[in-house]
């Protein structure tokens, strides 16, 4: 008797299963590249600590506007999006070492990086001097940091502005600032917060984020710092994911959802015109 | 599992890094060194007398011994180095400020991670040197007293010095897992070696070139150590030669294991 039941039960989840797959590559919009459907998943890297693009709920479940925009991407070929925690600072050798298939992770897409994987511009976003409330040491703006103390994440683009800023301070005669790099975005702000620090340097949608979140206890500094494109990284040799994300990126710009996800999380200045 | 096929293994440029490396890596290498030299230090120094109030026939020193490691042992360096750093300063109790000491300036997060490391190190070098002075025979005890030493100089005199030779191959232990673990330092924002080699491998993808390389240079570090290692243990062999093989052992034999 069990044993006919436990036949009858494998029988059922078969057919479930088989009818799932059916309905899947039915409503799959955009073909995936075959290793991609075949594994009916699309694994994205992602350094999840950089709200309001990704980051936890309190529950542990990634969300933001780069992960609204993985899942409907992925959602169009049909498949499951996996989020895969990844520390910034390795997450172009993860994808190298085929730990994912992309990258979505407020990644700028730089001439440095374009040698090594391709880009589907999503968003344009400039970084920001954040600063305690009231700006405490009248910090000006990037380029008024001499001397202090700036918090940033490692193995960003911003990390590296902050040392090319040390250089010109240097040519100048002037006090260099103490740059200190942690592993996350979230830290560096930690650190400003508990007063470890006189500056923190990040993406001024972040920096926004923020102020509002802490009720006003940060607010940025001078002007926006130059303005770079937010990518989705592919590897070099995955031509087919690359064009399928171009297809399905164009896709949600056409049918609204592309614009519809940046407003739900107050980026929509970002949006690429 | 799968090997993935052509070796893209970049020869050159894990060269490059080793023997060239730039000054802002050799400084990582430095910080690396002072941070856990002075975290060994001063746990080293810190666990003496937390090993005295263990063995003390005082009930409350005991306790308050006993809880000191009770904590430092029972919780993860990495956590112990968020709550003093970041975690002390949020919740308005202590900032770690930079001290400038003229030649250089030692900054806050490094004496967060100093003090740390050498409380985290006390509670272990506390337990460590409890079993040392256990170690040694009561018949010392009882011979010191028959001669009319007071206790206090029976320790410092008799079972002190003993008591030091039997610390100092678990003290090498150590001080290697201290070497090792300050790579738990970024957290903190501290650019030691760990934190630099990942920059450099956040800017050029080189990820086993560089870390092989960060690897080395920790290799290196450690089998200095077992060199001064091997020196102390002939120090304190000086009247026992014969009796201690293994600070007999020269350097290369040390490292390796290999007689020749």
């Amino acid at each position: 008797m069990r044993h006919r039941l436990s036949i009858g039960a494998v029988v059922l989840v078969a057919a479930a299963l088989a009818a799932g797959v059916a309905l899947a590559a039915s409503s799959a919009k955009i073909a995936p590249p075959a290793n991609i459907a075949s594994a009916g998943k699309i694994v994205y890297c992602s350094d999840i600590s950089f709200p309001p693009f990704e980051s936890y709920t309190g529950s542990n479940k990634p969300i933001g506007s780069d992960v609204d925009l993985g899942n409907a991407l992925a959602a169009l070929m049909g498949v499951k999006a996996v989020w895969a925690n990844t520390q910034f600072d390795g997450i172009i050798p993860a994808l190298q070492a085929k730990k994912c298939d992309a990258i979505i992770s407020g990644l700028y897409d730089k001439a440095s990086r374009r040698k090594v994987v391709d880009f589907v511009d999503y968003a344009v976003l400039g970084n920001s001097v954040v600063v305690p409330k009231g700006n405490p040491k009248h910090i000006s703006g990037l380029s008024g940091l001499s001397g202090l103390k700036v918090g940033v994440q490692s193995g960003t683009t911003l990390r590296q502005q902050l040392l090319a800023e040390n250089t010109k301070l240097k040519a100048a005669g002037k006090a260099a600032m103490t740059i200190l790099d942690f592993p996350k975005d979230s830290d560096a702000f930690q650190q400003l917060i508990a007063g470890n620090l006189d500056a923190y340097y990040t993406v001024t949608s972040t920096a926004a984020y923020y102020g509002k979140k802490t009720g006003g206890k940060t607010q940025t500094a001078g002007p926006q710092v130059s303005a770079f494109p937010f990518g989705i990284a592919t590897l070099k040799s995955n031509k087919p994911l690359h064009a399928a994300f171009v297809k399905g990126f164009a896709l949600l710009r056409k049918n609204g959802q592309y614009l519809a996800i940046l407003k739900r999380w107050g980026v929509a200045n970002a949006a690429i015109k | 599992m799968s090997l993935i096929g052509s070796s893209q293994f970049d020869g050159h440029y894990f060269w490059e890094h080793l023997v060239h490396p730039q000054g802002f890596f050799l400084t990582a290498v430095w910080t690396t060194i002072y941070l856990a030299v002075g975290g060994q230090v001063f746990g080293t120094i810190l666990g003496l007398p937390l090993a005295m109030a263990r063995r003390s026939s005082n009930r409350l020193l005991v306790s308050a011994a006993w809880f000191y490691s009770w904590i430092w042992r029972g919780t993860p360096l990495l956590v112990q180095l968020l709550i003093v750093d970041v975690g002390l300063a949020e919740a308005g109790i202590y900032r770690w400020n930079d001290i400038n000491f003229g030649l250089f300036t030692l900054s806050g997060a490094a004496q967060a991670a100093l003090v740390t490391l050498a409380l985290a190190e006390a509670a272990y070098m506390g337990e460590i040197f409890r079993a040392a002075i256990g170690a040694i025979d009561r018949g010392q005890w009882e011979a010191a007293k028959s001669v009319g030493m007071a206790p206090w100089t029976t320790m410092r005199l008799v079972i002190l010095p003993q008591a030091a030779r039997v610390v100092v191959p678990p003290l090498g232990n150590e001080f290697i897992t201290m070497l090792k673990q300050t790579s738990l330092l970024s957290v903190i924002g501290v650019t030691e070696l760990f934190r630099t080699s990942s920059d450099i491998n956040s800017a050029d993808f080189k990820t086993f070139e560089i870390f092989t390389v960060a690897a080395l240079w920790y290799l290196l570090l450690t089998s200095v150590w077992a060199l001064v290692q091997h020196w102390i243990e002939r120090r304190l062999a000086r009247s026992e030669r014969a009796v201690v093989a293994t600070a007999d052992k020269d350097p290369f034999e040390r490292l390796t294991g290999i007689a020749h």
